[in-house]
């Protein structure tokens, strides 16, 4: 199959070669999303011969998808995402194997999935499911090739290339708050920008596979349709990352990727020192003092409201979809008042409480 | 100082750049940014410093090219 007319045009190129055939005959690439970014990223690695493609969507097609969605047609209308893509694929390409999931990715789903692929690249369009790949990545160990679209706007990247890699939490902490995102259904799009991206998302694939080239590990690119504009920015590793992602499977399996889960249990994460100052520099972020008045130490080190236990039911409410950090002395209170916040807000609080913070910074300067 | 924004940040500011008086920190520009337009408080951004994002409170040197970039979740 490597050696076939199919692929002579990639072949002689100098760096690819028959070797570089042989990389991606023998690939496992992994498509979360089978939308705007998912079909393009599919059609390219397909025709490019990757040896096995997963499909994850749980969607069905609708007409509204076709203005970006190529692999499908007017007939595809109402099926099922995963299969039809599959299907449509194997026309362009009988060669590489096809393994739909016709599902939305689960924290479960991630486990069981993931270690079956060398790449994965994340064509999803809702922060859940982008939180959840890239930490269930982390956890595995895998590339993930990063896009994501509003407007006129893209951003891609490579994330946990190597254990020197950034990853998205390194760009983006925490989620946004619920409101202020924009869907493609609010916000649309036009469709040839999630080809253009999802596109790059194949090349940097295809990078990965063969080893040709330098890929966007550690690097983000934006770019701007309207401008015609690619602007790169570097990534770093943060200090404050591993203590925002669960620390194994267990910890995967336990954590709501999803604001608007059935649990009832309080949902909160803990965090240390350095995740807390990560928080404390999040735009956005209101950080609060459940502390009574006039406890000491006083916190004159950053920016906060004091909102002591006694008060927290009732000024609780007054906070919607927003990032809630909460301290306390000892980090038994802020655990407590976490629960007190309305659904659609992210909280943390500060495990240790604000004297484990203190310690944490003597420590850094007597170094 | 030039300030560059990214996706719907531009909303806010009804534009790709303002000028703000010169910061020397994220924190500083993030207080700036707050006064000046109070929906910024609502919304989740990366800051980049002369095209590096930075992370904590960073320094800002002066002259340096400024960007804050939204999270994007369309695909």
């Amino acid at each position: 199959m490597t050696g076939s007319e199919r692929y002579s045009r990639q072949v002689i190129l100098p760096g690819l070669g028959a070797a570089g055939q042989e990389k991606l005959a023998a690939a496992r690439v992994l498509v979360v999303g089978a939308g705007g970014l998912g079909c393009p990223a599919l059609q390219y690695l397909a025709a490019a011969g990757v040896g096995m493609l997963g499909i994850v969507d749980g969607d069905v097609v609708t007409e509204s998808n076709l203005n970006r969605q190529l692999l499908y047609s007017a007939a595809s209308i109402g099926r099922a995402k995963a299969p039809e893509a599959a299907a449509a694929l194997k026309t362009l390409n009988p060669g590489p194997v096809y393994q739909p999931h016709r599902l939305y990715l689960g924290n479960r789903d991630a486990l069981a999935i993931i270690p079956d692929y060398d790449v994965v690249i994340d064509a999803t369009d809702n922060f859940e499911t982008r939180y959840l790949l890239n930490d269930a990545c982390v956890l595995l160990d895998k590339p993930l090739v990063y896009g994501s679209i509003s407007r006129f706007e893209g951003q891609v990247s490579v994330f946990n290339q190597d254990k020197q890699s950034a990853n998205y939490r390194d760009i983006f902490p925490v989620p946004p708050a619920r409101e202020t995102i924009l869907n493609c259904a609010e916000s649309g799009v036009l469709g040839v920008l999630p080809g253009i991206i999802g596109t790059m998302q194949a090349a940097e694939a295809i990078k990965l596979v063969t080893g040709i080239g330098r890929t966007l590990s550690n690097r983000l690119v934006t770019f701007n349709l309207l401008r015609q504009e690619w602007i790169e920015l570097a990534l770093t590793p943060r200090p404050g990352t591993p203590d925002l992602i669960p620390a194994g499977a267990e910890a995967f399996m336990a954590y709501n990727y999803r604001e608007n889960g059935t649990s009832c249990e309080p949902e909160y994460t803990d965090v240390g020192p350095e995740a807390f100052d990560e928080l404390l520099a999040s735009p956005g972020a209101v950080v609060i003092d459940v502390r009574e008045h006039g406890e000491h130490p006083r916190i004159t080190q950053f920016p906060h409201v004091a909102i002591p236990m006694s008060e927290i039911v009732e000024k609780a409410a007054a906070y919607r979809h927003r990032t809630i950090v909460l301290f306390c002395h000892a980090g038994i209170r802020s655990a407590e008042a976490a629960a007190f916040f309305p659904r659609g807000n992210k909280v943390y609080h500060l495990k240790g409480g604000i004297v484990k913070w203190l310690r944490y910074h003597q420590r850094r300067v007597s170094h | 100082m030039k300030i560059s924004f990214f996706g719907q940040l531009t909303d806010i500011v009804s534009g790709s750049t303002i000028e703000i008086d010169a910061v020397s920190s994220t924190a500083a520009l993030v207080e700036a940014l707050n006064r000046r337009y109070p929906a910024m408080r609502q919304v989740s951004y990366a800051i980049a410093i002369n095209k590096k994002i930075v992370n904590g409170n960073a320094e800002i040197v002066s002259d340096a090219e400024i960007a804050l970039l939204p999270p994007f979740s369309g695909g």
